[in-house]
């Protein structure tokens, strides 16, 4: 069966900064994936994967290339139009830093369901918090009151909200200890198979990769060196250098 | 060389209260901050100083034994003691009454000038911070004009300009009172623009002024409370000296700077006439910088928690 | 028989709250050689707070209490905080997470290496000079010139945690405490600092504890491995054998990590269970 991509990068470059200061972050991009796929992006620290991400979450103007994500067409150098983000979500990194610590939880989940003018907000804000594990004796408090990992369920809670056809999800485990982050990773993995949702997964861990991802691209200093399915990864005919670094890096964990 | 992190203490456990709504969370953390205060002993004697000041200037006419106004020349320049318990100045008025008068227009002075300068102040700078480039280096800018002046320098400029008076003084003063708020705002909108936070709003498709007004201007709020607390102080001596230099409140209005200038041609035989309303400029200044100081241990949500 | 390098007895950190006081690391013992110890558990296991209180770093309300707390032939319960001083940097060393927090930003990593130096031996500037430049090249530096004339902020973060490392070892510590070295670093760079931490250890036959959060990283490096969880040491093990775990939240941090043999599975959770704490 034929499908065409759902998420199209042709020949992205991603800049910082402006005129003097302009670094470039990314170069030359070029990225297919497929309705439904997990897509993994791995990379090291500076390798350009989170900025990346962050373009194709429309929070990023500074680049220039071709972007489109379900249909529609990412504009260099503009935000997008408000209804982008209700199909494209993004979940953080950092659960202590993504979430306003003035906020109630209720009030986190809330800001995003009005702006895109969602009605029954009692009844959503319930069933997506009881979805994400949390229940509604979460609901009334404060992000300083929740553990990191339950606060990285608010924040999935808050993507999940608006019913988004992709979801850019960048290091949500990286923050978390092992025992959270594999509950985490069977909740993205629930969440997945619920929702006809299409993903794309940044780590700098190989064998996370290799556990929720499809398929994957290898990013070094901007470029993209490689990509390949995650059965490549695993049966280790990673041909890139700079790939099997990495797996050498990661031990044993990530390849058998 | 070696770092110092909060150990990380084991979350308590037990049962705590679960709010239901919306409004019963907000509760809860009203009562949480006003019982964090009174445990706080600044926060206690600087409020009750300034609660001191609130009744005194309301109470006014219940409290006063005298007419503030009333001159009795046979009675001038007479000690503290039974008949005048503060003494009496240079016409005769009595000091107390004059005293608890004279809080009327200090309150009002503090009151007005917080109200103009400090949400125009954190405007500019949420403004600045958050959209920088250009916006950030004009807003800014002026600020800084605007600071280089000295404070009472400025202020007394203005209010010759504006001819003397209660008004024209708040005005003076406002208008010199709100480039902190607007460094302390920018400083602050600078180190929340990037947060992940603001970038998961943006994310949401929250517009810009939706973000300034509901993501970060809350977080700015305690920080210029506690800056709004502490500059009451200043605002008192600065509105006094403009009172002592006769540029402000007009006689014969009681006003504690007047009230010292009139007390300065007698302060070696009658040290009292200068004496109390400078006390009461001393401990007023002093109960809003305590205040200021424990609203910042209460406030501040890196002190505690 | 051969005097332990480090010998500790019933270690206990407290922290006073409103609550009366909170047992951050409780009942903690380890006599060690000059081996590779590992130290694992989740955040707020008190595997980093063992490792300030054995360096005298806790600082009040936090109390530390022990039975026995000696490094060779020194006692260190009572020592003074010119003694610690002395201690640190001298017979022991602390490598931290993140060498941008923990390097002077202002000062020269020549500087600073010198000065680590000069607090403990009363040697000649060039003599200094010499030393520190010699350290900056065994830390696996190309560039040590470069590196001894440069600011942290000049370096990546790799080459920092080895100036870092260079800055700890100088003065030829018996016992070295890492804290999470690594967990600041790319993934590729990780490896090197540890495979450069390993040879180090081996050759100069020094101490090491390594604390972390990374059980199977750990277990690659050390002879030794305590799991600690909610301040108590829940189990110890030979790093070699880690199947032969056999309390269940070793088990438990074991079987959750992911690895391709996980794909399209759920992943096993932990269910804590209360009598780990008490045991």
């Amino acid at each position: 069966m034929f499908h065409s991509p759902l998420i199209l990068v042709e020949a992205a470059d991603v800049f910082y900064g402006v005129s003097r200061n302009r670094f470039q972050a990314v170069f030359g991009a070029n990225l297919a994936v497929m309705p439904r796929e997990t897509f993994g992006l791995v990379g090291g620290s500076g390798s350009g994967k989170s900025t990346l991400l962050r373009v194709l979450a429309g929070l990023s103007p500074n680049w220039q290339g071709r972007i489109m994500i379900g249909g529609m067409n990412l504009e260099p150098g503009r935000s997008p139009p408000r209804a982008f983000h209700r199909r494209v979500q993004m979940v953080f990194q950092d659960p202590y830093a993504s979430l306003n610590p003035r906020h109630t939880i209720d009030r986190i989940i809330a800001d995003g369901l009005k702006l895109h003018g969602f009605t029954d907000l009692d009844r959503r804000i319930a069933a997506v918090l009881d979805q994400v594990g949390l229940g509604t004796r979460f609901r009334y408090r404060f992000p300083h009151e929740l553990s990191g990992g339950q606060r990285q369920r608010v924040a999935i809670a808050r993507a999940i909200a608006l019913e988004p056809e992709v979801l850019l999800l960048d290091e949500p485990t990286s923050a978390l200890d092992a025992s959270v982050q594999a509950e985490i990773l069977n909740l993205l993995a629930v969440i997945r198979q619920e929702r006809s949702v299409t993903s794309v997964f940044v780590s700098h861990d190989l064998a996370v990769i290799a556990h929720v991802c499809d398929r994957l691209a290898v990013m070094q200093r901007g470029r993209i060196v490689e990509q390949l399915s995650a059965d490549d990864l695993i049966m280790r005919k990673a041909g890139h250098p700079y790939t099997r670094e990495l797996i050498t890096a990661s031990g044993e964990s990530a390849a058998q | 060389m070696i770092v110092a992190s909060s150990p990380s203490l084991p979350e308590p456990v037990g049962t705590r209260f679960e709010p239901s709504s919306r409004t019963q969370a907000r509760l809860v953390q009203l009562a949480r901050a006003l019982h964090r205060a009174a445990r706080n002993p600044s926060t206690l004697a600087g409020s009750l100083i300034v609660l001191a000041l609130v009744f005194a200037a309301i109470l006014a006419p219940l409290l006063a034994t005298h007419d503030p106004m009333a001159q009795d020349l046979a009675a001038r320049l007479t000690p503290p003691g039974a008949a005048h318990w503060l003494g009496t100045d240079q016409l005769g008025r009595d000091l107390y009454s004059r005293l608890l008068y004279g809080a009327q227009p200090t309150l009002m002075i503090v009151v007005l000038v917080v109200a103009l300068s400090a949400p125009f102040g954190v405007a500019i700078g949420l403004l600045a911070g958050y959209f920088g480039g250009w916006v950030e280096a004009v807003l800014m800018r002026v600020t800084d004009i605007v600071m280089a002046f000295p404070r009472l320098i400025l202020a007394l400029a203005l209010v010759a300009v504006l001819q003397p008076g209660l008004v024209n003084a708040v005005i003076a003063i406002a208008i010199t009172a709100w480039p902190p708020y607007a460094r302390l705002a920018r400083a602050e909108t600078l180190s929340l623009r990037h947060s992940e936070f603001v970038e998961a709003a943006r994310g949401l498709g929250m517009p810009s002024g939706q973000i300034i007004t509901g993501q970060i201007l809350p977080l700015c709020l305690s920080s210029a409370a506690i800056r709004a607390t502490l500059d009451m102080a200043g605002i008192i001596l600065t509105a006094a000296g403009l009172g002592f230099l006769g540029l402000g409140a007009q006689p014969p209005m009681a006003e504690w700077g007047a009230m010292i200038a009139a007390g300065r041609d007698h302060i070696f035989d009658a040290w009292w006439v200068a004496a109390v309303p400078g006390l009461a400029i001393v401990l007023v200044s002093l109960g809003f910088n305590l205040l200021g100081d424990g609203l910042r241990d209460v406030l501040d949500p890196k002190h505690h928690d | 028989m051969m005097q332990p390098l480090l010998q500790v007895h019933g270690l206990t950190v407290t922290f006073p709250t409103p609550s009366g006081p909170v047992p951050v690391v409780r009942d903690f013992s380890l006599t060690m050689g000059r081996e590779k110890i590992g130290v694992v558990g989740e955040s707020g296991s008190g595997k980093s707070m063992t490792a300030r209180a054995i360096l005298g770093l806790v600082r009040p309300p936090g109390q530390v209490t022990a039975r026995t707390l000696q490094l060779e032939d020194m006692d260190l319960m009572g020592l003074s905080p010119r003694g610690w001083q002395a201690l640190r940097g001298k017979k022991a060393g602390m490598i931290l997470q993140d060498p941008k927090f923990s390097l002077n930003p202002i000062k020269r990593i020549g500087n600073q290496i010198e000065e680590t130096l000069r607090l403990h031996e009363p040697i000649r500037r060039g003599e200094r000079r010499e030393r520190a430049l010699a350290m900056l090249e065994a830390v696996g530096i190309d560039d040590p010139v470069r590196v001894y004339k440069s600011y942290p902020h000049e370096l990546s973060g790799g080459m920092g945690q080895r100036a870092m490392i260079a800055m700890m070892l100088v003065s030829s510590p018996n016992l070295l405490i890492a804290d999470e070295p690594t967990s600041a670093l790319d993934v590729v760079v990780r490896e090197q600092v540890l495979r450069l931490l390993d040879t180090l250890v081996t050759d100069r036959g020094l101490g090491l504890i390594l604390i972390s959060h990374d059980l199977p990283m750990v277990a690659r490096f050390c002879d030794r491995i305590l799991v600690m969880y909610r301040g108590r040491v829940v189990e110890t093990l030979d790093a070699r054998y880690l199947d032969a775990a056999t309390h269940p939240y070793t088990r438990g941090l074991l079987a959750c990590l992911p690895s391709p043999a996980t794909r399209g599975h759920m992943l096993p959770t932990l269910s804590r269970d209360p009598s780990w704490e008490a045991a």
